[in-house]
């Protein structure tokens, strides 16, 4: 038996058939009602599935990939291409900025399928380079996407000066850092100040002065808004760092002096152990924790991971205080 | 104007009379255009991002339309029956075939024109500067559609227009593998696979070696004596086929 929808539409349709009174105009109108509804209902459909379907899902996709060597053969003569569409599909992934390990993970296989497929394309090594060996934590991949990018690109002294980068202050590793940082150096073109920054990246290992340095001169070589701007943040962030490392570097003076940590931080400035309290230049406010005497800032809780790598500098067997220690010494460039 | 000029010219009209070919190219048209908006999702290199998928879409739809209009050429004019008109006159069928065939190249020719104008103005629209190593890159794709043209037409003188087309695509297929496979039958140890692979290597067009689409999009210009004798070596290899396709037509029987 029909369902009664199907009978009245089979109804209708027998009347549009045999009816001769009908003009082909209203025929034409009934056959674009029907059509239309059906688009309308094929796009709700889609729209549901589009909400079904999340950021990770589309992850996924990039983890189907198969390696470079393979697809460099089926996708022909049209790799760029096929590299191109792989590349804004990783773009679209890293701008969802709802990441997960897995979702860095096939992001990293993503990229290096892509540039298998065009090793000559720099744009995703650089990115790449930074979104996973700076921003995400995943240093190793980073710089392994580097490495390869420097390989294919000898000419290119961004690739070797970010993989510099990542090496001494991410991974604390200053005599890779200064190498990269050489070879860079050696690129015709390549910036005059470079080999003065490698030697000095060498002395002075995970200073974040440096550190800072390093990503001011490399983003002023980003021309893309959004790269620019997370290298910004990321310069914020070690600022942030510099100042939460004095303020703590001061309250032990201060507890030296006083056998007691201050209430809050003002006392520094009563007592005159600093001259004035530095700005959070990501907008929070620094507080200090009178139990521990350690310092935090409203605006993020990701400290840790940023001054345990700074940490490492101790371990780097240097024989200079650190810079931070005199806020004298510490001049850094004000941010935007 | 000789008998080839006529057949050629009348080729080239009845290719414009396909409505196929103007939805390819106007296809092409949207693919450049979208080219455009694809690159502002990008981070950095929006210049090659357009230049790869202008490129890519001039030689993609170049191909299909060398192939689906190169195979029917000929076996149009069999099943509609106006191959005995024509050879009922003063015509060789090695003239016959070669007025085909140029016919067809002057379409393409037209096509690529029409594809590469819009390229430009594409380029030209968003300051992109038009390098010489772009139109180096459209020379290749050119030769290359010659030289499919010349293996869809080989196969279209003794089989069907469907098996035609697997055959030719499978050419095409085999074409920018064969340097592929021929390295790494290179790095085994079995002589014999060697040998074949090196059979197969020449024997094949080895359409690679027409392929510049990622230097040129990079703006790495190709030396002039590259660009010289891999046209050369396309135009030679469409050669052979273009004898292969006169001989095999001229024992056909209708």
């Amino acid at each position: 038996m029909l369902h009664p929808f199907l009978r009245l539409l089979d109804n209708g349709v027998r009347r549009v058939k045999f009816a001769g009174s009908i003009s082909a105009v209203k025929r034409g109108a009934i056959h674009a009602f029907f059509g239309l509804s059906l688009l309308a209902g094929a796009s709700a459909l889609l729209h549901h599935l589009e909400h079904e379907r999340n950021t990770v899902a589309r992850a996924e996709q990039l983890a189907y990939l198969p390696k470079g060597e393979y697809l460099r053969l089926a996708v022909l003569g049209y790799r760029q291409w096929v590299a191109d569409l792989i590349w804004l599909q990783v773009v679209q992934h890293i701008g969802a900025k709802r990441d997960t390990q897995q979702g860095y993970r096939w992001t990293y296989h993503a990229v290096d399928v892509l540039t298998d497929l065009d090793p000559t394309f720099v744009a995703p090594y650089q990115a790449t380079g930074i979104f996973l060996g700076v921003l995400a934590g995943r240093h190793e991949e980073g710089l392994a996407i580097l490495n390869k990018g420097i390989r294919h690109n000898p000419v290119m002294w961004q690739l070797s000066f970010l993989a510099g980068y990542i090496s001494y202050y991410e991974l604390c590793n200053p005599v890779a850092g200064g190498q990269y940082l050489r070879m860079a150096a050696q690129v015709p073109g390549a910036p005059a100040y470079l080999p003065k920054l490698a030697a000095r990246m060498t002395v002075e290992g995970g200073d974040p002065t440096a550190a800072f340095e390093f990503l001011d001169r490399f983003s002023s070589t980003v021309t893309d808004e959004r790269i620019h701007g997370a290298l910004v943040q990321r310069m914020k962030e070690i600022v942030q760092e510099k100042d939460l490392l004095f303020l703590e570097e001061s309250i032990r003076r201060y507890r030296a002096r006083y056998g007691h940590v201050p209430v809050k931080l003002e006392d520094l400035m009563l007592h005159g152990v600093i001259q004035q309290l530095p700005v959070d230049p990501l907008g929070g406010q620094y507080q200090v924790d009178y139990l521990t005497g350690t310092v935090s800032s409203s605006s993020t809780r990701e400290r840790l991971r940023v001054h345990h790598k700074v940490a490492c500098r101790a371990g780097a067997g240097r024989s200079r205080p650190p810079t931070w220690s005199n806020p004298v010494d510490t001049q850094l460039p004000v941010l935007q | 104007m000789g008998a080839i000029g006529v057949i050629a010219l009348n080729a080239f009209r009845e290719s414009l009379r396909d409505k196929i070919l103007y939805n390819l190219v106007l296809f092409a048209g949207l693919l450049i255009g979208l080219s455009v908006l694809l690159a502002d999702l990008t981070i950095t290199e929006h210049h090659k991002l357009i230049a790869d998928m202008g490129l890519a879409a001039i030689n993609f739809i170049g191909v299909i339309i060398a192939i689906f209009i190169g195979i029917s050429l000929v076996n149009k004019e069999i099943e509609r029956r106006t191959i005995y008109t024509i050879m009922a006159r003063p015509i060789s069928r090695t003239f016959f075939i070669l007025g085909k065939y140029f016919g067809l190249v002057l379409t393409l020719f037209v096509n690529l024109s029409i594809m590469l104008a819009v390229f430009l103005v594409t380029l030209w629209l968003y300051h992109i500067p038009i390098g010489l190593s772009l139109l180096q890159a459209v020379q290749l794709i050119f030769v290359e559609i010659l030289v499919v043209t010349a293996i869809a037409l080989f196969f279209s003188t003794f089989s069907s227009t469907t098996l035609s087309a697997i055959l030719t695509l499978g050419v095409y297929v085999i074409g920018h593998l064969t340097a592929d496979v021929r390295s790494m039958a290179a790095k085994g140890e079995s002589g014999t696979v060697k040998a074949v692979v090196d059979v197969f290597y020449y024997l094949f067009p080895n359409l690679e070696t027409l392929n510049i689409k990622g230097q040129a999009a990079v703006g790495v210009l190709v030396a002039p004596e590259y660009l010289m004798l891999a046209s050369l070596y396309g135009v030679v290899y469409a050669g052979v086929l273009l004898a292969g396709a006169c001989a095999v037509f001229q024992q056909r029987d209708f």
